[in-house]
């Protein structure tokens, strides 16, 4: 009895102290291969804006700064037209103030010293106008089936003029803040030199170099170049330093950069949101005349029960992207690797291209933003 | 039509030429002489004739041998063999009891070393005895694991669930319990296997040279008996371990013709973890979690001799995990009219997963030479969530109430009869033939939403079914001593989605013996399977959904072939070298970015199909004699799988691609009462997909910033990871020391047994899973998770 009741004691004791003794962690050490690194195109064309495409490389992960590419021969051939030659401006971008046609076909060549022959082909599809039906705005609780969490939202129908064949489209719900919208900001060059003379972080200063001499909708983007590189306490201080360099003015037009995303839900069997990301709708299909969403926004319902002060102006608007083939399917493996970057469960994602002996995307896409209302 | 014809010619010229000559069958049974279990596998030999047979799961045999003398020799693994002359002039019914021991003889030992040269290549047949000797897990010896050891099996890591066999991935393993599919093996997010040793009575394994009775899986079976229960007298065996402790009693219902066993198994780990949390609960009035884990199985098996020709066996096994968290929240605050508010929140998560299986088989012996077995089956795996949200807010007297159920189920059902006849023709054809009906149903995930009482909002993929018949036929072929074949063939029929779908399965081995000290041998196998398994990972979460082979997603189907030799190198020494070549097609990937949390979505959209290839080269090298045994066993492997949208449509490294794989094992007895077990593991890294580039995002990049599910923002939204080489890094190498000793005592009336032991000796930290971060630098790192850095253990073990 007495070696039974030992015998009892031990186990107990040991069947406590395991649990601890499990699980730790630490840094590991993966085998990684060297990797080669790839010419990226970022070519997005819309028959809105001449051509700009961006050339840079991929770079290593650790690492905190892009290098452009500005040595490289950019040609753009359609059928019989002249060849378009793309000129180098600054930070990769290779332009022309010729604009691309909807429903013709593009071919895009690259030469650069060092790397094999780029190409891509794309096209912008034919744009059939969008149009959203008269609707009031008709309060609902919509549980969003992706994180089963609850939205208010308010049906909204959109109707294309005629049937669009091959449709690859995307929705996407966006506010426009007159307080702000208008407001540019620029840093010299100049000033980014006598800030680095003035002791910002030397990262920071390679940050901002790069956004210099460019107009911006959103001064936190100067701010963002600051992330990781100062304590605590010097934060303040060169908030201060940075904001008297910035120049400021105001357009007349909304740039689509001024634009922000908000929510937006599928509500019919041809199109769906993506993983849990709730800003975009997608749909392919063919002979489309309608899509049924779901317009939401976290503060509109709430300013508009209770906000009895002047109401803020802000216009919600609906984009309506109709892309070929590759910019839908490059967006949608976008969205899909963001979503699913810290999921354990979900294998890696490739994010899709059509660039021949490099990575990125040349694809067109035609853009209409629809007004909903002003409040 | 007409291969049909000739094979009928065939088997009726045998037929004759046996017919011919004055010949006299003798058949029976070998059995266990202490609790009358049948015998497995025993070899019946006439040293006059030289013929020889073996029994077969029943322990039922045939022998056919010229009238007149005899001199059989009965033997069987680790039991004394048993020598009987006779005189036999006619068709004779024989029983054999074959009396267990302990001292290994010279006898069993060449037999043994005939067995292990000329049997035929992929099959292994294990007994508990020899799982009992290794080194457990937390004191718990495991039938899954301990096929790890075995050359061309590989654990996936650390707690993963199931096994690798050949290139192949968990779900491609039949795993057979009394013949029923078990479709989740593992417990505890797959540390232990279901099947709890001391209800056990043999395990037969195979890799390739599969029989044609199998089909339905493309990489191994793992065939699992269940032991009979003693006819004789009653025997309990109980054990108290860390993880689990078990109960196993069995006797006779009539001494000598019915027995029964009853086995039980439960953790009890959790009872202390459950118990602390409750009484930390109870010192909170804010808020608690009270989490809790436990596992349990539970065996029962009859088994009655009606008469001397026919006997019926019935076995039930249920078995399960459950996983609960309960938490509450109380709070209170004055409102805007200096009301009191206060709230109460519970929230309930269960998760429930596990098997249920029952089994009614008869064995009816018709003649002498002809045994059927007809086996009734069911199988089922459900998994469920339940998650109960409440809140109760008083403000001003008022009471206001809220609840949210969501319920969630996945379930796989398999019904099945099955007509399995062995018919011992001649000495050298020994034929099983059959066929089996299935009908297979699923539910692949539904979900139901319910608040506050209201309609409950449903989605997911609801019941299906799809419907199996096989017919099968295969001969054990021995034309001489030197040389074994055994050629089968398969015919499935898969009725899906209101089609018939029908694969052609020829199987054949053979085993060229030379010279009693090497043989040499060839299989050739096509499988095919007609269920898959989502999964994402190997990381022992039941999440795991099976489904039905449908038009667009097809059956699964493997063609392997392989080449080995056997040697012994003396009488205690033996070494094997296989290789094999296996493609593999209708393989399943969820497509990039999809997870079993889309699962309510139509799943056929959310998977590709591809192909496989794996290939390897195992060797083996064993001793054994009486004090001492040992092994090395050696893989040198390749397995690739290839997918339309993954990697550029080129081939890349499976996830458990492991090139090799080491297994250096001993069991030492150092004294009559003590035996030491130690096992050294070692596998190359696992492939994994770790990005070292990316670039900046063309266009509007201002989409998702948080995660899901683990409520992260998410770092760098506007810069898309390069992915080069789809599973082309290597994670850290896999290797762990675990060593156990045991100490019995023979007691007048019972006997004890004390198993200490440890696993990851040298506290191997090896990645369980892996994440990416970025360091105070600045620079991206990986951290990895270890879960078992040094694990001792104890258990004891009584038998009486």
């Amino acid at each position: 009895m007495k070696t039974c009741s030992t015998h009892i004691k031990i186990t107990s004791i040991i069947a406590i102290v395991i649990p601890l003794l499990f699980s730790c962690t630490r840094d590991m050490d993966v085998h990684i291969k060297n990797v080669e690194k790839k010419i990226v195109v970022q070519g997005l064309f819309s028959d809105e804006e001449g051509w700009d495409i961006v050339l840079l490389t991929t770079k290593d992960m650790t690492q905190n700064i892009d290098t452009y590419v500005k040595n490289a021969t950019v040609e753009i051939a359609s059928g019989t037209d002249p060849i378009i030659r793309l000129h180098y401006t600054k930070f990769g971008h290779y332009q022309s103030e010729q604009k691309p046609v909807a429903g013709k076909a593009y071919t895009l060549k690259i030469d650069t010293p060092g790397y094999d022959e780029i190409s891509a082909q794309s096209s912008i599809p034919v744009p059939v106008k969008a149009k959203v039906d008269d609707f009031k705005i008709n309060w609902l609780t919509y549980m969003y089936p992706n994180d089963l969490l609850d939205y208010d939202v308010f049906p909204l129908t959109v109707r294309f003029e005629k049937p669009v064949p091959d449709a690859n489209i995307i929705f996407r719900a966006e506010i426009f803040n007159p307080e702000s919208g208008y407001n540019r900001y620029l840093l010299p060059s100049s000033a980014v030199k006598e800030l680095e003379q003035q002791g910002i972080p030397s990262l920071a200063a390679t940050r901002l170099e790069q956004l210099a001499d460019q107009w911006q909708t959103d001064p936190g983007i100067y701010e963002k170049c600051f992330d990781g590189t100062e304590t605590y306490t010097e934060e303040t201080k060169h908030y201060n330093m940075l904001m008297e360099k910035l120049q400021k003015k105001t357009v007349k037009q909304r740039e689509y950069a001024a634009f922000e995303p908000t929510m937006c839900f599928a509500d019919d069997n041809w199109i769906s949101n993506i993983s849990y990301d709730t800003y975009s709708v997608f749909g392919q299909g063919q002979q489309v005349e309608k899509a049924s969403l779901f317009y939401a926004d976290p503060n509109l319902k709430y300013d508009m029960q209770y906000n009895s002060g002047p109401k803020p102006g802000k216009e919600y608007w609906l984009e309506v992207t109709q892309g070929n083939a590759d910019y839908y399917e490059y967006y949608r493996t976008y969205i899909l690797q963001i979503s699913q970057r810290l999921n354990p469960y979900s294998g890696p994602v490739e994010v899709y291209s059509n660039i021949k002996n490099g990575v990125g995307i040349f694809a067109g896409y035609h853009r209409q933003m629809i007004h909903i209302l002003t409040y | 039509m007409s291969h049909l014809r000739n094979i009928l010619l065939i088997l009726l010229f045998f037929y004759r030429q046996v017919d011919a000559q004055e010949y006299a069958t003798i058949s029976g049974y070998v059995r266990d002489s202490t609790a009358s279990e049948n015998l497995n596998s025993a070899t019946i030999y006439d040293q006059n004739s030289q013929q020889g047979t073996l029994s077969n799961t029943y322990g039922f045999y045939s022998l056919t041998v010229p009238a007149g003398k005899v001199n059989l020799i009965v033997s069987y693994v680790g039991y004394q063999p048993k020598h009987l002359k006779l005189i036999v002039r006619k068709d004779t019914t024989l029983n054999f009891r074959l009396s267990s021991r302990n001292q290994i003889q010279q006898v069993q030992v060449s037999v043994k070393k005939k067995d292990a040269v000329t049997s035929l290549p992929g099959h292994q047949h294990i007994t508990m005895q020899s799982i009992e000797a290794l080194p457990g897990f937390l004191g718990e010896q495991d039938v899954l694991k301990s096929l790890t050891i075995l050359p061309g099996v590989q654990q996936g890591h650390e707690g993963s669930a199931g096994i690798f066999v050949r290139g192949g991935s968990p779900d491609q393993n039949l795993i057979l319990l009394d013949g029923v599919p078990v479709f989740n093996a593992s417990h505890l997010f797959g540390f232990v296997s279901v099947f709890t040793p001391e209800a056990l009575q043999s395990v037969d394994f195979y890799k390739g040279g599969f029989p044609a009775r199998y089909g339905g899986r493309l990489s191994s079976v793992v065939d699992v008996r269940m032991k009979e229960g003693n006819k004789n007298k009653p025997e309990t065996n109980l054990t108290f371990g860390i993880i689990s402790s078990k109960f196993t009693h069995e006797g006779p219902i009539t001494k000598g013709k019915s027995s029964y066993l009853i086995s039980a198994r439960r953790t009890l780990l959790d009872l202390l973890v459950t118990s602390a949390a409750k009484i930390n609960k109870l010192s909170s009035s804010d808020g608690a979690t009270v989490p809790g884990l436990n596992f349990y199985d539970f065996n029962l098996k009859l088994n009655f001799d009606l008469n001397r020709k026919n006997r019926l066996y019935v076995s039930f096994y249920t078995g399960g995990d459950r996983l609960f968290s309960r938490f509450f929240m109380n709070d209170s605050y004055t409102g805007q009219e200096n009301h009191e508010i206060t709230s109460k929140q519970t929230t309930n998560v269960n998760l429930h997963w596990g098997n249920k299986i029952g089994a009614i088989r008869w064995n009816s012996q018709i003649g002498d030479k002809l045994f059927l077995n007809t086996t009734l089956s069911s199988g089922l795996f459900q998994y469920t969530i339940h998650n109960n949200y409440k809140q109760v807010r008083t403000e001003a007297n008022e009471r206001t109430k809220q609840q949210t159920d969501i319920k969630y189920n996945t379930l796989v059902n398999n019904n099945k009869l099955q007509f399995l006849f062995d018919w011992y023709l001649t000495n050298q054809h020994k034929i099983q033939f059959g066929s089996n009906a299935e009908v297979n149903w699923f539910v692949p995930g539904k979900q139901e939403i319910s608040r506050n009482g209201e309609t409950p909002f449903k989605r997911g993929n609801g019941w299906t079914s799809n419907k199996a018949l096989a017919l099968f036929a295969d001969d054990h072929w021995t034309p001489g001593e030197k040389l074994t074949i055994y050629g089968g063939l398969r015919y499935d029929f898969y009725l899906l989605q209101g089609e018939w779908f029908t694969y052609l399965q020829p199987r054949v081995s053979l085993c060229f013996a030379p010279s009693p000290k090497y043989s040499i041998n060839l299989s050739y196998d096509e499988m095919a399977q007609p269920i898959h398994l989502l999964t994402n990972s190997s990381i022992g979460l039941p999440s795991d959904i099976w489904v039905p082979a449908i038009k667009n997603v097809p059956p699964e189907y493997s063609r392997q072939i392989a080449m080995g030799i056997k040697t012994a190198i003396s009488s205690n020494l033996n070494y094997s070298f296989d290789s094999y070549y296996k493609t593999m097609k209708g393989v399943i990937n969820y497509k990039a970015g999809y997870s079993f949390m889309d699962i309510y979505k139509d799943w056929g959209n959310l998977v590709e199909t591809g192909t496989g290839r794996a290939w390897g080269f195992e060797q083996t090298l064993n001793y054994e004699n009486r004090r001492l045994k040992w092994w090395l066993n050696y893989t040198l492997s390749w397995n690739n799988r290839r997918f339309a949208s993954i990697n550029d449509g080129k081939p890349f490294p499976f996830k458990f691609d492991r090139r090799h794989d080491i297994n250096l094992g001993l069991v030492l007895k150092l004294s009559k009462e003590t035996e030491l077990s130690a096992i050294w593991t070692f596998q190359s890294g696992q492939a994994a997909t770790v990005p070292q580039m990316d670039y900046q995002a063309a266009g509007p990049t201002d989409y998702t910033t948080t995660d899901f599910i683990t409520g992260k923002d998410i770092e760098d939204p506007d810069r898309i990871q390069y992915i080069d080489n789809y599973n082309g890094n290597r994670l850290p190498a896999f290797h762990h020391l675990d060593i156990g000793f045991t100490f019995k005592k023979q007691r007048a009336s019972y006997e004890r047994e004390w198993k200490i032991g440890v696993y990851n000796v040298y506290a191997r930290q090896n990645p369980y899973m892996y994440y990416p971060y970025t360091n105070a630098r600045g620079y991206l790192k990986y951290r990895q998770i270890s879960i078992f850095p040094f694990v001792p253990s104890i258990s004891y073990h009584i038998h009486f």
